[in-house]
């Protein structure tokens, strides 16, 4: 059972914009947050016509308490939390997807998934937990490591920001689920804030942007995070698990020899 | 968001490149053209102004040491021509590239004169155009500052730069014709 202990308030899933004289269709959503009773932010994502592949989606969360300023940090504070995140998951797809494991992905899948996906799809470094954007960094000197996508590097005062841009060949099309999450001061897991789901498509971009105030089911959250950590490890847990992996390497080539 | 890094080393041919540099934790090397940089211009929906490209300005001086510092001096430069004193000889070109995704990567080939023309190749991985299925994804633009020297003297100079998409770097299989930007500036 997963929790959501937030009220969620969601409205206009989609919008129409009047530009250049011609309607053209926009997607864009936007969730009140309320925590325990009392309002704390706004979850808002707009369609975004940008990027490579014909489109993607940004916005964010953003705090409606504290202050003035508002800030996240009084957000938090207000729902007994230290920090925000997003959990995504890939609901449907038309490609294949290979995690850095090797193994082959089906829907529903964490993205991104566990340390990434295969490097000869895309060589960029990600965690072990599975929250979108990364809770640490590695160790210095990693390949790939794009610290862009640091929850650091998408944060403000006030807001947590959401960007994505997927891309495919020529016809590929993605849909995704993606909930606001709160969690520990650890990283690990406390609640779901609500969430949205959407749509891309090559060259055609993001559409159906849809709210909901449910949290994800067993088998979109508890089923398929069994590979990812809990807690952002600390330095002196890394040098515990280096210094096994070294007497086990060691072991091994003693054997050998 | 800004993020500036150099090309990573992708091959020993990169090895004597003397170049690094170090922002938001990104450690990167040097390119063959070992004294050129690109800084990463993070897409952002949000941006008022983010830079269009592609694009090309010539500089006076040496080419800022700061993406903050570039992307200024490239939206000054782009609508205006450089003139250079006579006798100048320190002048740098900005070159604001394609849109490109996340794992992407660029470098820049060594430029020539051919005449008064500067002709310069910039090689991208796209996996764009290599169809290469991406989830979490934020694409960005890049922007190479180029030194250029040998500026010949009095007169008119035209710099060229070619962006050309290839399978892998430094010398992949092309997958587009490259995409072509041209300044002129004025020696005085």
């Amino acid at each position: 059972m997963n929790t959501m202990r937030r009220s969620v308030w969601g409205f206009a899933p989609a919008m129409a914009m009047l530009s250049l004289g011609a309607w053209e269709p926009a997607w864009a959503a936007t969730l009140a947050v309320n925590c325990n009773g009392n309002p704390v932010g706004t979850i808002t994502v707009n369609a975004s016509a940008g990027g490579a592949g014909g489109g993607g989606i940004s916005g964010g969360f953003t705090s409606s308490v504290g202050g003035p300023p508002a800030t996240l940090a009084a957000a938090a504070a207000a729902c007994g939390e230290t920090e925000f995140n997003w959990y995504q998951i890939v609901t449907s797809a038309n490609n294949t997807y290979v995690d850095r494991q090797g193994n082959t992905l089906t829907p529903p899948f964490v993205d991104p998934p566990l340390n990434g996906l295969a490097t000869d799809i895309d060589p960029t470094w990600a965690d072990n937990m599975p929250w979108y954007y990364d809770m640490y960094s590695p160790p210095a000197g990693t390949p790939n490591f794009d610290s862009g996508y640091l929850l650091s590097n998408n944060t403000t005062s006030s807001t947590l920001n959401f960007s994505d841009y997927p891309n495919g060949p020529a016809g590929a099309t993605v849909s995704f689920s993606t909930w606001l999450v709160s969690l520990n001061a650890d990283g690990s897991f406390q609640a779901f804030d609500g969430g949205f789901s959407w749509t891309w498509t090559k060259g055609t971009g993001v559409t159906n942007i849809t709210t909901f105030n449910t949290a994800p089911t067993n088998a979109q959250y508890a089923n398929i995070i069994g590979g990812f950590a809990y807690a952002v490890p600390e330095p002196s847990s890394l040098w515990l698990v280096a210094l096994g992996v070294g007497f086990v390497l060691a072991r091994r080539r003693r054997r050998v020899g | 968001m800004l993020e500036s890094r150099l090309i990573p080393a992708l091959y020993p041919a990169m090895a004597f490149a003397t170049v690094s540099a170090v922002l938001y934790g990104c450690a990167l090397a040097g390119p063959p053209e070992a004294s050129s940089v690109v800084y990463r211009i993070r897409y952002d929906a949000q941006a008022a102004d983010p830079i269009a490209g592609p694009g090309v300005a010539v500089v006076a001086g040496a080419a800022p040491a700061d993406v903050s510092g570039a992307e200024r001096l490239y939206r000054t430069a782009i609508g205006s021509p450089a003139r250079l004193p006579a006798g100048y000889f320190e002048a740098a070109i900005l070159a604001a590239g394609p849109m490109l995704d996340g794992p992407d990567q660029v470098v820049a080939m060594p430029g020539a004169w051919h005449g008064r023309r500067f002709e310069v190749e910039v090689r991208h991985t796209s996996a764009n155009l290599s169809g290469k299925p991406l989830l979490r994804n934020v694409p960005w633009r890049p922007l190479v500052a180029i030194p250029l020297t040998g500026i010949p003297a009095g007169g008119v100079c035209e710099v060229v730069v070619r962006w050309q998409p290839v399978e892998s770097l430094p010398d992949g299989k092309p997958l587009a014709q490259p995409l072509v930007s041209t300044a002129s500036f004025q020696v005085e």
